[in-house]
C-alpha cells in the first residue's frame, strides 16, 4: 500500500542538528540518505525543527493546543491520530501491529495514523505478563498482553469524539458513528473530523467502562497493512540506540577482563592519557575506558592502555568444565518441575518399550548487527539515558543503582532496536556509562566493539538434558521423563524475582505437560550457574524442552512404526485447532507425497504464547552432504492482527533457530569466550537460507504470540529429518560440529 | 549484481549477497526483493 504513513507527525532532522554545530559527520544515516542522491541535499538545507524527531519520545508537554491526548493515542487538529508506543521495536513489527489496533477500534483511516515512541514509565505501561512493575518488551507480549489495554483505551477516545459530535449538532450518541477519521450523523449525514472535535472532546469525561468493537466492526484486523517503520528504515531516518547523538558528548571506547566477573588491579594508562582528544581513561566495574572527544581517538587510546586484573575463579573455567558441571548437576536429584503428574516409575516398568536419550545445547551469542551502546549525562542530579533497550525500567534502575540515586528521576530515551533476540537490556553497558559520564562531567558515549558484544553478551545458557520414554503395547507414550541441567535466566538476570520464585526458573517451563496428555510424567531441573552472564534468548525454555519432546515423540513414532504425523494426530486429536495445524503443514509440505523425501515433523504448543505450530522441514543431499530445502510452518496463535507481520515474525524466528541449532556455539578458554566476531562465531547466510513457507491461521478473538514462536520446533523437525535421511539422531547442537556434513 | 546481472536467478542472488549477513534472517525476503528490483528496472 503506497499511501502508507511516512512522516512522523513532528518533523526534524538529525543531521541538520550537524550542520548547525558546525561539524560535518558522515553518518551511517547519512550515507544512507547520499544513496538517494537529492534526498541527502535536501536533508542538509532542512532547517533544524528542534523537537525530538523521527519517532522519537512523546511527552505530555509535546500535546499542543486543541490536542485530544491519553497514554497510547494523540489527536491533532489536523486529524492525524498518532499512536504512542511504550513497547520496542526491534523489528518484529509492533509498532505496526499496535498502531493497527488502536486504529481499528479508534475508528481512524489507515492513511492518517502516525506513531511515536515513548520511554515514560507509566504505570499502564507496565506488563501485566512478565515479572513485577517492568515497562518491558520480551515474550512476544507487545500485541497479547496489551491488546485489550490498547483496544480500551481507543474506545474511551472514540465514544468521547462521538459525546462531543453528538452534543455539538444536539442529537443522541447512537446515531453518530465513527469511522475513517470522522464522527457522522448517520440520519443526516453531517459529519465532522476527529481533528476538528479533539479539542471539544478533550474537556469531557473519560467513560469509565467504554463499548468495545466486535470483531465484525474492526475492518482493519486481519489486514495485510505495510509495515510502518520500513520507510524510516529504507531512507536512514530511523534512529536506533547507536544513533544517539547529545549536544556536547565524548565518546568511550570499553575493554572488558577476560573472564565475566573480572575487576581491574592496575591501570598503566601513561601513553594513552597523552593521546590527542583524550580526557579520560579509567577502571569500569569489568574493565577500562577511554573517553575521547572522537570515537576513534578513544579506540586508538585504548589500544595503548595496559591493565592487570586481580585473579578470578571464572578464569579456571572452559568449555569442559561447563560440560563436567552439567553433568554433575544432572547426575544428582535436581529440582523436581512443576506439572509432573502421574507416576512415572510404575508406569516406565510396566511400558512396553522403553528408549531414553541425551541432548546438548551450546552456549549462544544473541549477536545482533546493533551491537549494544549507552549514551549518558549525569550532572548533579540529572541523570538521561538513550539506547535501545528492551525495558526501559530496567535501564533507569541499572543506572540509579550505579549512582545511588532514586530510579524514578532517571530519564530514558529509548531508540529503535537493531536486533534483540533476548538481548537489550543493558546492565553492564548502561552502569558504564553512567559512571564514566558522572566522571567525565559531559554526556559520554559508550560503544561497544562487535567484539566486546559477542564476548560480554548475556549468553543463552548451555543445557544438558536426559530423557526417557515409556511406550505401551500400541506403541504409544504412557511414561515421559525430561531431566535438564543449566543456568537460568530468573537466576541470572532478575535475582529478586529468583529469590521469591525459586526453584522455579524459565528452563522449567514447558518441560513436561505438553498437549500430547502423556498419562505419566516426570521432569527435575538442576541449577546449573554459567561462567558467563546468562540472559534471556529467543525461545527460551520452548527451544530445549520443545526439542527434547518431540525428538522423543518422533523417536516413538518410528518404534511403533507408525507415520509420525499421523502419530502425533493421534495424540493431539481432543483438540481440533491442534488437529487444524498439523493437517495444514502436512498438506503445505505434500508429507506422504513422492519418493525418497526426508521429512520431518515437529509440533509445539504453548499456554503462554496462546500459540499452536507444526513446523515441516525438507533436507536432501544425502548422504555426500545436506542442504536444508524448505522449511514448511503452519500456526494458529489466536487472533492474527496483521498476517504479513505474522507470518514474517515466524519466518524470522524458523530460520533464527535454524541456524541457532545448525552453526552456532561459544566455546569458553581461560574463562573467556573464543569467539568474538561473525568469523568465529558462524550464523546462517544468504545462500544457506531454505525456501520457508508460513500461513497463519486467525482463530478467536484473543491475539496470540508470533515472534519467538518460530525458533520452538525448526531445530528438532531438522534433526527428525536428517534421522529419516541417515538413520542418526542429532541430539547435540550445533549440529555441524558434531557430526553433520553440509553440502 | 544488478549492473553486471541485469535479471539475476537465485544462485546469482545467493552467490553475491552471501556475504552479507541478516541476524533477522530476512534471506527470503530480501532475495525476493533483489528479483522484484531487478523486473522493476527492466
Amino acid at each position: 500500500m503506497s499511501t502508507a504513513p511516512l512522516a512522523p507527525a513532528t518533523g526534524g532532522d538529525e543531521s541538520s542538528a550537524n550542520v548547525a554545530d558546525g561539524e560535518f559527520q558522515l553518518s551511517r544515516r547519512a550515507i544512507l540518505k547520499g544513496a538517494a542522491g537529492s534526498v541527502f541535499l535536501l536533508a542538509f538545507s532542512m532547517p533544524a525543527l528542534g523537537k525530538a524527531a523521527i519517532a522519537g519520545a512523546m511527552v505530555p508537554e509535546d500535546a499542543a493546543v486543541g490536542q485530544l491526548l491519553n497514554a497510547f493515542l494523540a489527536i491533532g487538529a489536523d486529524n492525524i491520530v498518532t499512536a504512542i508506543i511504550a513497547q520496542t521495536e526491534g523489528g518484529q513489527g509492533n509498532s505496526t501491529g499496535i498502531t493497527q489496533v488502536l486504529a481499528a477500534e479508534l475508528g481512524a483511516e489507515w492513511t492518517l495514523m502516525r506513531y511515536q515512541f515513548t520511554s515514560e514509565r507509566l504505570p499502564i505501561y507496565v506488563n501485566p505478563s512478565l515479572y513485577e512493575g517492568l515497562v518491558i518488551t520480551a515474550g512476544s507480549t507487545s500485541i497479547s498482553s496489551f491488546y485489550k489495554t490498547f483496544r480500551n483505551a481507543a474506545a474511551t477516545t472514540r465514544e468521547m469524539l462521538v459525546t462531543a459530535a453528538a452534543q455539538r449538532w444536539k442529537v443522541s450518541p447512537t446515531d453518530c458513528i465513527a469511522e475513517k477519521s470522522f464522527v457522522t450523523h448517520r440520519p443526516s449525514k453531517r459529519r465532522l473530523s476527529f481533528g476538528q472535535l479533539a479539542a471539544a472532546a478533550s474537556k469531557l469525561p473519560v467513560p469509565k467502562e467504554p463499548h468495545l468493537r466486535s470483531l465484525v466492526e474492526l475492518p482493519l484486523i486481519g489486514q495485510e497493512l505495510a509495515r510502518l517503520d520500513v520507510p524510516y528504515k529504507v531512507n536512514g531516518s530511523a534512529r536506533f540506540g547507536f544513533d544517539a547523538d547529545v549536544p556536547g558528548m565524548l565518546y568511550a571506547a570499553i575493554r572488558h577482563g577476560k573472564a565475566y566477573g573480572s575487576v581491574v588491579a592496575t591501570i598503566d594508562a601513561e601513553r594513552a592519557r597523552k593521546m590527542p582528544g583524550v580526557h579520560l581513561v579509567m577502571a569500569i566495574p569489568q574493565g577500562v575506558a577511554v573517553v575521547a572527544d572522537q570515537y576513534w581517538q578513544a579506540a586508538t587510546a585504548l589500544a595503548e592502555v595496559r591493565e592487570t586484573y586481580h585473579d578470578h575463579p571464572n578464569l579456571k573455567q572452559s568449555s569442559a568444565t561447563v560440560e563436567s558441571s552439567l553433568r554433575k548437576a544432572l547426575a544428582g536429584p535436581g529440582d523436581t518441575a512443576f506439572g509432573v503428574h502421574g507416576d512415572f516409575p510404575g508406569a516406565l516398568k510396566s511400558a512396553a518399550k522403553v528408549f531414553e536419550g541425551d541432548f546438548s545445547f551450546a552456549i549462544l551469542a544473541h549477536a545482533p548487527i546493533e551491537p549494544v551502546s549507552c549514551t549518558a549525562l549525569v550532572i548533579g542530579d540529572r541523570c538521561e539515558l538513550w539506547l535501545s533497550t528492551k525495558s526501559s525500567t530496567l535501564d533507569a534502575g541499572f543506572a540509579a543503582k550505579a549512582l545511588g540515586i532514586d530510579p524514578a528521576t532517571v530519564k530514558v530515551h529509548n531508540e529503535f532496536q537493531g536486533g534483540d533476540f533476548g538481548r537489550r537490556s543493558g546492565k553492564d553497558h548502561t552502569t558504564e556509562a553512567v559512571l564514566i559520564a558522572k566522571a567525565a562531567g559531559k554526556p559520554v558515549k559508550v560503544v561497544w566493539t562487535r567484539e566486546e558484544d559477542i564476548r560480554m553478551d548475556q549468553h543463552r545458557t548451555a543445557l544438558l538434558g536426559h530423557a526417557r520414554m515409556g511406550l505401551d503395547g500400541e506403541g504409544m507414550p504412557v511414561a515421559f521423563e525430561s531431566r535438564i541441567a543449566s543456568d537460568g535466566v530468573w537466576r541470572a538476570l532478575f535475582p529478586e524475582w529468583y529469590a521469591k520464585k525459586k526453584p522455579l526458573d524459565l528452563p522449567i517451563f514447558g518441560l513436561v505437560g505438553s498437549a500430547y496428555g502423556i498419562p505419566n510424567e516426570a521432569g527435575s531441573y538442576a541449577v546449573t550457574p554459567m561462567p558467563v552472564r546468562v540472559g534471556a534468548f529467543r525461545g527460551n525454555a520452548e527451544v530445549h524442552n520443545g526439542f527434547i519432546l518431540e525428538s522423543m515423540v518422533d523417536e516413538a513414532a518410528y518404534m511403533a512404526g507408525q507415520d509420525p504425523v499421523a502419530y502425533r494426530r493421534r495424540m493431539l486429536v481432543k483438540d481440533p485447532r491442534n488437529v487444524a495445524v498439523l493437517d495444514h503443514v502436512a498438506k503445505m509440505a505434500k508429507w506422504g507425497v513422492g519418493q525418497n523425501r526426508a521429512l520431518g515433523v515437529a509440533f509445539y504448543a504453548s499456554d503462554f504464547y496462546k500459540c499452536r505450530l507444526a513446523v515441516i522441514v525438507e533436507v536432501t543431499g544425502f548422504p555426500e552432504g545436506m542442504k536444508v530445502k524448505n522449511i514448511f510452518a503452519a500456526c494458529d496463535s489466536g487472533l492474527v492482527i496483521n498476517p504479513k507481520l505474522a507470518r514474517q515474525s515466524i519466518e524470522g524466528g524458523l530460520l533464527f533457530g535454524l541456524s541457532n541449532a545448525l552453526y552456532e556455539e561459544i566455546t569458553l578458554k581461560d574463562g573467556a569466550p573464543e569467539q568474538s566476531n561473525f568469523n568465529g562465531y558462524r550464523v546462517l547466510r544468504m545462500n544457506e537460507a531454505p525456501d520457508v513457507f508460513v500461513e497463519v491461521m486467525s482463530v478467536g478473538e484473543e491475539p496470540g504470540s508470533f515472534g519467538e514462536v518460530g525458533t520452538f520446533s525448526v531445530g528438532v523437525a531438522l534433526s527428525n529429518a536428517i534421522f529419516v535421511a541417515t538413520g542418526q539422531r542429532m541430539r547435540t547442537q550445533p549440529f555441524v560440529k558434531h557430526g553433520l556434513k553440509l553440502a | 549484481l544488478l549492473k553486471v546481472t541485469p535479471l539475476p536467478n537465485r544462485n546469482d542472488i545467493d552467490s553475491a549477497m552471501s556475504g552479507n549477513l541478516c541476524r533477522c534472517a530476512a534471506y527470503t525476503r530480501i532475495r525476493t526483493a533483489i528479483t522484484d528490483a531487478s523486473e522493476t528496472l527492466r
